[in-house]
């Protein structure tokens, strides 16, 4: 058990704050029993200590270290009010509390529960359908032929990527109205689609699928009614002499049971090797003007719904991810301020 | 008519209990530059210098209830909170504590008791006898000023600064008596 005197040997020590766990423990232990203590000698002691840094150089921190501490004190208020108000809640629960329907808990936003395809079905109900645009900017890649190529066709859409501001402010955290990108996408699509004349003439009143149905019909008909060139041009492979001789009787024998006119054309047909037909049947469809035409139209008119979701799908990309950024930032903001909020809210109730 | 920056530390404290941030404010503009010096002293780097007295002033605007207002001596439990804090730091930088740090920690470890009989002091008295600091801490021995200096800003125990000297704990004992006890009588005549 400590004494008296070896407390009073420990004040100095025990001022520097420089005594060994045990040694403080015991200390502790005695003045817990009200054992005697130079309380003034200590407290001298504890003032010359205290004086030490004074001697010392004086160095000022960095400016941010004050706003440092400012938002720290700010967030601990924030939170402190916050644990009050819950606090409150639990001891008082109000079981009639009707909460905004904004989200001014701050609860995280989970992608899943945002209303990513509500959100598009009421961007695409606004996007005018494909055969009320009337003037499409589109540069259809041809070679020197006029044949269409593999390149990607080049579109003028005339959008700008809008990121959002890098610089936010309080005041700036107020979301867009979604009415106002669709109108602005409906406008600049007005605005920068322009057709080519040869297809802004009610050429594309027709369907898109109605189109092109049409043509492979049409194609198919002109492709059944194109005759085949005559059997006397072909002729046939020598063979050994009796055995063309029986073939000519089954050939004559077979002339002579049907007319040429009833052989169906596929039995007609002679067989060709790939590489011939394939010239044969373009030579066919070069011939089909109409058919070509409205092939083309369909094809260009796939290419502009292409076009038109793509550039849906980067409106609605951008749109999303822009709102998410900004509510993000609002979540952050209402975090902070979610004491306070809390409390108004409660004392709304109240 | 008074501003906040003609209150006393004291009067500034009694402010902050009434959690009054601008009074924590004014407090920070008056003592971050000795907080932050003794801080650095102790833990030799800016950047956890910097973080320790943001978590210092953090600690007076929760714990404020914890400073003795009949004391009126902001200033030493301020420096003594500084110096502990820092202190803690360090060892925990160089993996000495592996205790773990929580309110029950900070309570009983690093904010200060103040004795009971305690005079008041504040920095700006501190701040007029610092000259007489100064030619008192130069009297001392270098041996005694070291032994202070291990004990004080490098939070040495008694125990570990006669490891690290080599020499019996007794020593350290008698000699930070001695050290201390000198300075005090050095200093005598002055508002301590």
């Amino acid at each position: 058990m400590m004494d008296k005197d070896t407390a009073a040997e420990m004040i100095q020590s025990k001022a520097l704050g420089c005594l060994d766990k045990t040694v403080k423990k015991e200390l502790i232990e005695y003045l817990n029993l009200g054992g005697e203590f130079h309380w003034k000698e200590y407290g001298e002691y504890q003032n010359l200590t205290s004086l030490l840094p004074i001697i010392l150089e004086l160095n000022i921190p960095d400016a941010k270290v004050k706003d440092k501490v400012a938002k720290r004190i700010y967030d601990a208020i924030a939170e402190q009010k916050a644990r009050k108000a819950l606090d409150d809640k639990i001891a008082n629960p109000i079981a009639d509390i009707v909460y905004p329907e904004t989200n001014v808990l701050g609860d995280e936003i989970i992608p899943d529960k945002f209303p990513e395809n509500e959100l598009a079905n009421e961007v695409f109900e606004e996007m005018p359908p494909a055969d009320t645009i009337d003037s499409i900017d589109v540069e259809i890649p041809l070679d020197a032929h006029g044949a269409l190529t593999n390149e990607p066709p080049i579109i003028d859409t005339g959008f700008e990527i809008k990121s959002p501001s890098e610089e936010y402010s309080d005041t700036d955290l107020s979301l867009p109205e979604p009415e106002t990108y669709e109108e602005e996408l409906n406008t600049e699509l007005e605005e920068k689609i322009s057709l080519p004349d040869d297809l802004s003439d009610g050429k594309m009143d027709q369907p898109v699928e109605s189109t092109f149905e049409n043509a492979v019909e049409e194609l198919a008909e002109n492709l059944d009614s194109e005759t085949e060139p005559e059997g006397e041009n072909i002729t046939p492979p020598e063979v050994d002499a009796p055995i063309q001789s029986k073939y000519r009787k089954i050939q004559e024998e077979k002339l002579k049971r049907k007319p040429l006119d009833e052989i169906p054309p596929e039995k007609e047909k002679i067989k060709r090797k790939p590489s011939e037909e394939i010239p044969l049947q373009k030579e066919k469809f070069i011939e089909t003007e109409k058919p070509v035409k409205k092939s083309i139209t369909g094809l260009v008119v796939d290419i502009i719904i292409y076009i038109l979701l793509l550039a849906a799908i980067a409106f609605v990309y951008l749109k999303l991810s822009s709102e998410i950024d900004s509510l993000k930032k609002e979540v952050n903001e209402l975090r902070k301020n979610i004491g306070g909020i809390i409390l108004s809210i409660e004392e709304n109730i109240t | 008519m008074q501003t906040e920056a003609d209150l006393t530390d004291f009067e500034l404290m009694q402010k902050i209990s009434a959690k009054d941030s601008k009074a924590l404010e004014h407090l920070y503009d008056r003592y971050s530059p000795v907080l932050y010096t003794l801080i650095n002293k102790v833990v030799r780097s800016r950047e956890v210098a910097e973080e320790v007295l943001a978590d210092l002033f953090l600690i007076i605007w929760k714990k404020h209830h914890m400073f003795d207002m009949t004391s009126e001596n902001v200033y030493t439990w301020l420096i003594l909170l500084a110096r502990n804090l820092a202190v803690d730091k360090k060892k925990r930088m160089y993996g000495q504590h592996t205790i773990e740090y929580n309110d029950d920690y900070e309570d009983d470890v690093i904010i200060p008791s103040l004795s009971k009989e305690i005079d008041p002091l504040d920095l700006n008295t501190a701040l007029e006898i610092r000259g007489n600091m100064v030619k008192a801490f130069q009297e001392l021995t270098d041996a005694q000023r070291y032994v202070i200096s291990l004990a004080f800003y490098e939070g040495l125990t008694e125990k570990e600064i006669a490891e690290r000297l080599n020499i019996p704990t007794a020593t350290v004992k008698s000699k930070i008596r001695i050290a201390s006890t000198n300075l005090r009588n050095l200093l005598r005549g002055t508002s301590l």
